[in-house]
């Protein structure tokens, strides 16, 4: 299949008054039609505000993207016209977000929200419009939707918040559609009424899904590949079953260990000692280093990516032919090489 | 009846909180909030009481019912042999020093105009424990217990991580050596990375100095590591509990069977064999609690009679150390609560 959105090398910096943050710091990846990838990352890696660089909705200043390109079908978002892009905005790339409250306008019924995207969008007159909003609200499992198109957004519980939100974004059959944590703010029963809700309608819209998420069990369930941000930049990518049975990140391992899991009995969990970095000017190198187990005299430099199999990438000098004897004989007993 | 030979730390006995709503004629018809509708359960020296259950299910409420910052509607806390909110102010002041919490928020739990070293001291102080110098040397070996720096005496909050000022805020609870710590959500506002520092830091307290919890979250992979007993709550009720290895194994109420299934598992191989066990609708309303069992409106298994019987806790195994409030959902065959005594004698 071809990749019908394509990141290359981007870099999204914040300029603030300690200095220049590298919020996304040459990222790079591949989506392809119809598939599902996740972004996993903790807060602060530069996983959000890479979507909204995608979509143009940083603020600029502080924000600016400083290098890269976003191909979609081949066309560079950076450098497409304003009125260009928001036809591709909301229409062909969709985005829902982790907050459905503060995502909807508190005093506009929700019917009028959706018709008016799926009016401006698709160009269908009033009324055709307001049938399509109905469909897609009883698709998403709203019951009595017409009527509910008069409710305004409090009127909803959360997760049926977050299933307007998701009718609103798909009303207008987006290609790719971005999700920012959509269940992170929802209870684990209706966290698991969204993730089949998502992964059904994906199959009927034939949509690419790139899902934003700290939760590697939903990364199980519902990705097709996996890539890992660590301090703005993407540390591994690879299909979701290699990524879970071979991985090949120190990070990675960590970040997989030391979430309890309700399938196995463990004694201590394998903590990351320290804290994910705020990248304030960095200095080059591995920006894991310093909580690395592995750390080798040349983690003081960039890693490249590594290649240990088809479809999976890695950037860490464990797999590399620098690395050290001492580091990969530990890297063995945990079997990340 | 082999639990009651250990003398509990804790008893809760059919405690009910509700809250009224504004409005009203003459305040008369006022709408109620009920929180924690007749929750029953004890807690032993040592153990770790898991509680789980979703937004709004009265765990919080219960936490704070415990520990005496809010008064039941009915019903009695009783710790270490006081009710607590029939005692005498001055003599619940002594009890709270053995009963601490920990808060969810690290954020707005410590005053940002204290340093760590006075939050630390904070509880010595009011409780007139150690002064001087020693209270000083207190506080450093707190601080090397929950694995801050000495250097964090004299910073203030805002100059440390989500992890550290929750760390600070342990330090805070174990102070006074209390017996009880009530945990709030301790790890839910943090990164994954950092919730297993915290979450080992409470398990080598736990056996260091001998801690009694009551572990409050809605994370059941989080709870089942550190639990040994695990309650579930549904709209205020306890609608199951037992120790944690029987409950992961052998669920007997619908609600925890759906709420295991609902938790994803980071491993696709699982992820991929397993059956998803999915419930309609949202949790209803606290201000309009459906008859019968409270749950009946979500569940797969729910019958007529589930509409109008409310169901009570009933033993599921013959110590009686597993209860569950479902006589209808197919399991397993469930004896009588007579019969599992007859048995156990």
């Amino acid at each position: 299949m071809s990749s019908i959105l394509s990141v290359q090398g981007l870099k999204t910096y914040f300029t603030t008054e300690a200095g220049v943050i590298h919020a996304v710091d040459d990222l790079s990846y591949d989506l392809k039609a119809g598939e599902t990838l996740a972004i996993v990352g903790e807060s602060g890696c530069g996983k959000s505000v890479h979507a909204l660089s995608i979509l143009r909705l940083l603020p600029e200043p502080p924000a600016k993207i400083i290098a890269g390109k976003i191909l979609f079908h081949g066309k560079d978002l950076l450098r497409m016209p304003a009125d260009e892009m928001r036809k591709i905005r909301g229409d062909r790339i969709a985005m829902i977000f982790q907050e459905p409250m503060s995502s909807l306008n508190p005093v506009i019924n929700i019917g009028e929200q959706i018709t008016e995207a799926v009016r401006l969008h698709l160009k269908l007159p009033e009324k055709a419009a307001r049938a399509r909003t109905v469909e897609m609200l009883s698709k998403v499992g709203i019951p009595h939707a017409s009527e509910r198109i008069f409710d305004y957004p409090h009127q909803f519980s959360g997760g049926m918040r977050q299933r307007v939100m998701i009718a609103m974004a798909l009303s207008c059959n987006p290609e790719v559609l971005i999700a920012d944590e959509p269940t992170t703010a929802l209870d684990v029963t209706i966290q698991a009424q969204i993730l089949e809700l998502m992964k059904s309608l994906q199959q009927e819209f034939h949509m690419a899904i790139i899902l934003i998420t700290h939760n590697l069990g939903i990364v199980a369930e519902i990705a097709d590949d996996v890539l890992v941000m660590y301090a703005g930049q993407g540390i591994e990518k690879a299909p979701t079953g290699r990524l879970f049975s071979d991985l090949k990140h120190p990070y990675t391992w960590g970040l997989l260990n030391s979430v309890p899991k309700i399938s196995r009995q463990q004694q201590t969990l394998e903590s990351i000692e320290g804290q994910p970095p705020v990248v304030l000017d960095p200095s080059p190198g591995c920006r894991f280093q310093e909580r690395c187990r592995f750390r080798m005299e040349i983690c003081g430099r960039d890693p490249e990516n590594f290649s240990p199999s088809a479809d999976h990438t890695v950037a860490c000098w464990l797999h590399g032919p620098r690395a050290s004897g001492q580091a990969l004989e530990l890297a063995k007993k945990y079997e990340i090489v | 009846m082999k639990s009651s030979e250990i003398k509990p730390l804790l008893e809760v006995r059919d405690v009910r909180k509700h809250f009224s709503l504004a409005g009203g004629f003459f305040e008369r018809d006022k709408a109620r909030v009920t929180a924690v509708d007749g929750v029953s359960f004890e807690v032993r020296p040592g153990e770790t009481l898991g509680i789980v259950g979703e937004s709004g299910c009265g765990k919080t409420t219960l936490g704070r019912l415990i520990l005496g910052l809010e008064a039941p509607s009915s019903g009695e806390v009783i710790f270490e042999g006081s009710d607590i909110h029939r005692i005498a102010s001055a003599e619940l002041r002594k009890l709270r020093r053995h009963m601490q919490i920990i808060f969810q928020d690290p954020f707005s739990s410590l005053n940002p105009r204290m340093t760590i070293e006075q939050i630390v001291a904070e509880p010595l102080e009011i409780h007139g424990v150690l002064d001087g110098s020693d209270r000083l040397r207190k506080v450093a070996e707190l601080l090397d217990r929950v694995g801050l720096p000495q250097s964090a005496c004299r910073r203030y909050p805002h100059e440390f991580s989500g992890g550290q000022r929750q760390r600070v805020g342990i330090a805070r609870a174990i102070a006074l050596n209390p017996r009880l710590i009530i945990a709030d959500e301790p790890v839910s506002a943090l990164d994954v990375s950092i919730q297993a520092q915290v979450i080992n830091l409470l398990g080598k307290l736990q056996r260091e100095l001998g801690l009694t919890y009551i572990f409050i979250a809605h994370d059941l992979a989080v709870v089942k590591h550190v639990s040994t007993r695990i309650a579930v709550m549904y709209l205020g009720k306890i609608v199951e509990i037992a120790g944690t290895d029987e409950i992961f194994s052998n669920p007997q109420h619908p609600y925890t069977e759906a709420l295991l299934s609902a938790v994803p598992i980071p491993d696709p191989n699982i992820e991929g064999r397993r059956k998803r066990i999915l419930l309609q609708g949202d949790v209803p309303s606290p201000i309009r609690i459906p008859p019968g069992c409270r749950f009946h409106t979500r569940c797969n298994y729910a019958q007529p009679s589930c509409s109008t019987q409310s169901p009570e806790l009933a033993a599921q195994s013959t110590d009686f150390s597993h209860l569950a409030a479902c006589p209808v959902a197919p399991f397993k065959t469930r004896r009588s609560v007579a019969a599992l005594a007859e048995e156990g004698q």
